[in-house]
């Protein structure tokens, strides 16, 4: 096999190598998460998710995750409350605004389906246009649940994550569509408190200092999911701030021409 | 003025992310889909005028699926075979097609945010009729990319039958439209929704099944 690779070594890559010094790389750190890239990928894979390293690495124990090195750690007499993993590795707000991102999205482009579906949906009543636009952001953050479990399950990923640089990878090598359901149904119960007021501060605040003193979330526990954060340099904030700009620019327009 | 370069800002902004993330196959198969666009309106309008001087009636079913569905996805299609040259993995003919689909998109709206101006002004017609064409017939293209190559992707198919697909999505959106039912607009954005998850399923075919 001639075809050459990178071997991301930390935030380094390294490359361009041979498979074999890949492979040999790899064993080397057996039970840590091992990414690779070569021509024709659009980006960083973990190469036991690879078809071209099944033969290499199948004497090779999956990646440890949070959980099993906190358990491992305890039965040996580890220290308790010892963090899990490197907090500098979890990026909390990351997967914040990548979600906050993927809901604006979705509510833009739901919002103009709905519009256009059902007119009258939109027009002016006699209730507090408060009390109505906090019933539209409930709904919206529960009619995302299904519809990001359909673009994990499709793509792998959602346009907020890819942007983010936030990758998800299941217990079982591939999304399946019950799993990636369950996994935004979580989300949304546990994680931002069914978008109810108040209630989703609180729910957002406790899982913030859970990922930080576990290293991972209750629902990526539930489900053994472990997420990873791909290298965050200055064309990526360009990127996102150009897109956060253009959604700005969106719900401006919009706001102005529902008060003509 | 200000708002017009915005909106013509808005227009370009999937171009201008794309060209910041420094992935050359990407960048260039964006630019691919830009000058498709272009290529497209100089096709169509020599269709149109060639029609027009044989005499031939030209109606809603033929201006839909021969002189906008045919040339605009020929052409990307033209792009994705000759220029970027289809990929060795389903998966990356697949992202090949949205990006390409991506630089067209953006290249027609830039294009028609211009005469959107010239007809309008910067009224609010203008404002509303250039975000109509982001959430309208930008996705539609975004919807049409991986259908046109899903006859690479699915095992069985000829890589024609993807092209065919395209322009039968393509051809009946844009006659839904013209044709000015009551209903039309909600028609054309269910076909849109159809072919959205149409294509996704595209995709996560074409990263299942792996191709010789």
């Amino acid at each position: 096999m001639d075809t050459k690779w990178f071997y991301a070594e930390g935030n380094k890559p390294i490359g361009p190598i041979s498979f074999e010094e890949v492979v040999r790389l790899i064993k080397a750190s057996p039970g840590e998460r091992h990414f690779v890239w070569t021509e024709g990928m659009a980006e960083w894979h973990e190469a036991r998710t690879l078809p071209a390293f099944a033969d290499a690495l199948r004497s090779l124990p999956p990646p440890l995750t949070a959980a099993v090195t906190e358990s491992a750690g305890r039965a040996v007499g580890g220290p308790s409350g010892s963090p899990a993993a490197d907090s500098r590795l979890l990026h909390p707000w990351r997967r914040y605004f990548a979600r906050v991102f993927d809901v604006y999205v979705f509510t833009l482009c739901g919002g103009f389906a709905l519009g256009v579906m059902v007119p009258d949906i939109f027009s002016e009543s006699s209730t507090s246009s408060r009390v109505e636009d906090q019933l539209f952001t409930i709904l919206a953050f529960a009619a995302y649940v299904p519809f990001e479990a359909f673009c994990l399950y499709a793509f792998g990923s959602t346009l907020g994550k890819t942007l983010y640089g936030v990758m998800l990878h299941p217990s079982g090598g591939r999304i399946v569509f019950s799993q990636a359901l369950k996994r935004s149904a979580l989300v949304w119960l546990k994680g931002w408190g069914l978008a109810l007021p108040i209630v989703s501060l609180f729910t957002l605040i406790i899982a913030y200092n859970r990922l930080k003193r576990n290293g991972s979330t209750s629902w990526d526990d539930d489900l053994k999911w472990s997420v990873a954060h791909s290298q965050f340099g200055t064309s990526r904030w360009v990127g996102i701030l150009a897109c956060w700009a253009g959604i700005t620019f969106v719900i401006v327009v919009l706001a102005y021409l529902g008060k003509q | 003025m200000a708002l017009h370069v915005a909106f013509l800002l808005f227009a370009a902004l999937p171009v201008l992310v794309v060209s910041i993330t420094g992935d050359r196959n990407k960048i260039v198969t964006t630019l691919c889909g830009v000058a498709a666009a272009g290529a497209s309106y100089a096709v169509e309008t020599l269709l149109i005028g060639g029609l027009t001087a044989s005499g031939i009636r030209i109606s809603i079913g033929l201006e839909a699926f021969v002189v906008i569905a045919l040339p605009e996805e020929g052409l990307k299609y033209l792009a994705l075979a000759v220029i970027v040259g289809f990929a060795t993995s389903g998966k990356q003919i697949v992202i090949n097609s949205v990006f390409c689909a991506l630089g067209f998109a953006s290249a027609e709206n830039f294009l028609y945010t211009i005469g959107l101006r010239q007809v309008h002004g910067t009224t609010d017609l203008f404002s509303l009729l250039s975000l109509f064409r982001f959430f309208m017939p930008f996705m539609m293209h975004v919807a049409a990319g991986p259908l046109l190559v899903s006859g690479h992707c699915i095992r069985g198919w000829r890589p024609l039958a993807g092209l065919a697909l395209a322009l039968v999505f393509h051809g009946a959106y844009d006659a839904v439209l013209m044709l000015s039912w009551p209903a039309s607009l909600r028609i054309a954005y269910l076909l849109i929704i159809a072919g959205l998850i149409a294509s996704a399923f595209v995709y996560r075919h074409a990263t299942t099944v792996a191709r010789d």
